[in-house]
């Protein structure tokens, strides 16, 4: 017999959900920050130590021009952000969600929020880790430099993006090896065995299509479209294992 | 060397410090606390902000740039001569130099010389003397993608270096100076440049030497032919 106290179902906001979980793996996975941090000061030591120059010389004119870059800072972070999403992607990301009311869905929805906050933070601390090695490089270096009046915020944007579908790109490669693993070696093999021949490769087509790409407009819309892809694609292998089970 | 030596250092022992410091941060709570995390995270943007800031106040093209002055850039006529710019020119010295022979021809003729192009632009009889202008071609670092050039620190002074001798017809240079210029240049990173190429695919930083002029009068005996757009040798 039913007491006048049942137990109900109540309807829970599926935002609410993502954002419960999102805050706790913050502080779950937290190291990821940490190992940002070291990280980028590596990216540092290189960006002011290493570089590459051209001479000149005209006669008894002789110009030396020396190159630093901000190169090694972008992709020492995307290192960082690779291996960081690959991390959420792994099956033991899900044991870790324990104290959490979580599916597969909000799950996934939460790893998203993660990498694109990591993205946030890995492209505004590149640009302005960027800034700081110029800094130090006027104050420790040649009498004469030159200043390219570098667009921050173009460096910020692209930064961001670059960083959001490198995440994405491992979360999904992740999901695939994890969860399909057959498709996924499959999918590797195709691509190694393409890569072979640049022609046909996809990795080309790809290079073409994205880092050749001038229009910022035109770009944004591309790596937004990416991103979305690979995402929709991640969401939908995890949901795929939901029936599974 | 001393500062990349240096520069090198003391990035080692900044990361040795801190790693040390959060290493005994953690020891003492037992575990990475995220709060601890966090603050780190918090305290390192705050150091890069004032690092960006401190960039921005300091680092402008003026100062960086120092000797060197940012000429318009105007491709319309850039790459060719202008005379009547050559002739509104106000910076202008006069040298002029007495010769002990009368009959001197100018034999031999360059268009295109080192760090200086001369051109002889008019021909005034004033006595004895002729007039001849000279205009030397600065150099300019350009950089294409921005659109902006700056003028290199040479200037009509340097002539005081080049050496004027007359032998037996001919009325030699020499140019004594060896100057060398070091640039560092800090270029954006990878993926903002796939955006400033559009600017210009061909080229990137070049040095033009054909640029503006400026005016370097030199008085010669009216017995000297001349005859307009010769040039002098210039002889190392």
């Amino acid at each position: 017999m039913m007491s006048s106290k049942q137990m109900k179902l109540s309807q829970v906001n599926e935002w609410d959900v993502i954002k419960q979980s999102t805050v706790y793996k913050l502080k779950v996975y937290n190291h990821i920050f940490y190992s940002l941090f070291i990280y980028q000061l590596i990216g540092f030591l290189f960006v002011i130590n290493s570089t590459s120059g051209t001479g000149m010389s005209m006669g008894s004119l002789i110009i030396n021009l020396e190159y630093k870059t901000a190169h090694a800072l972008f992709y020492i972070t995307l290192i960082w952000l690779i291996i960081s999403s690959a991390q959420l992607g792994l099956k033991q990301s899900r044991s870790l969600m324990s104290g959490v009311v979580t599916n597969n869905k909000t799950h996934c929805f939460s790893n998203g929020l993660l990498i694109l906050l990591m993205s946030v933070i890995g492209a505004v601390t590149i640009v302005l880790l960027s800034m700081t090695a110029e800094l130090f490089l006027y104050l420790f270096n040649t009498p004469y430099s030159t200043d390219f009046s570098i667009n921050y915020f173009l460096e910020l944007l692209s930064a961001f993006l670059y960083l959001l579908l490198a995440g994405n790109l491992a979360y999904f490669i992740t999901n695939l090896v994890m969860r399909l693993k057959l498709i996924a070696y499959l999918f590797l093999f195709i691509l190694f065995i393409s890569s072979l021949i640049p022609e046909i490769s996809p990795i080309t087509y790809f290079y073409y299509f994205l880092f050749k790409e001038m229009n910022i407009f035109l770009f944004i819309i591309k790596i937004s479209l990416l991103i979305v892809l690979l995402f929709i694609g991640s969401l939908a292998i995890t949901r795929q294992m939901e029936v599974e089970r | 060397m001393i500062f990349l030596g240096l520069s090198i250092v003391i990035t080692l022992l900044v990361i040795l410090s801190v790693v040390l410091l959060m290493k005994r941060t953690f020891l003492i709570k037992g575990k990475k606390s995220s709060s601890t995390v966090y603050k780190i995270l918090g305290g390192y943007v705050v150091i890069l902000c004032a690092g960006a800031i401190l960039s921005l106040i300091l680092v402008e093209p003026e100062n960086v740039m120092d000797e060197l002055t940012e000429v318009p850039f105007d491709e319309g006529e850039f790459f060719e001569y202008n005379l009547d710019y050559l002739n509104s020119i106000e910076n202008s010295l006069v040298y002029e130099t007495e010769f002990p022979v009368k009959n001197v021809n100018l034999t031999e003729t360059i268009n295109n010389h080192d760090e200086f192009e001369t051109i002889i632009l008019r021909k005034e009889e004033n006595d004895d003397l002729v007039e001849i202008a000279y205009y030397e071609a600065p150099i300019y670092l350009i950089n294409y993608r921005e659109k902006k050039r700056y003028r290199m620190p040479l200037e009509l002074s340097d002539h005081k270096q080049m050496e004027m001798n007359l032998t037996d017809s001919e009325l030699v240079w020499t140019n004594h100076t060896k100057r060398e210029y070091d640039f560092l240049i800090y270029t954006p990173s990878i993926f903002v440049q796939q955006f400033i190429e559009q600017k210009n695919k061909e080229s990137f930083d070049d040095i033009d030497i054909d640029a503006n002029f400026s005016t370097l009068l030199i008085r010669v005996p009216s017995s000297m032919s001349i005859d307009e757009d010769e040039f002098i040798v210039i002889e190392e």
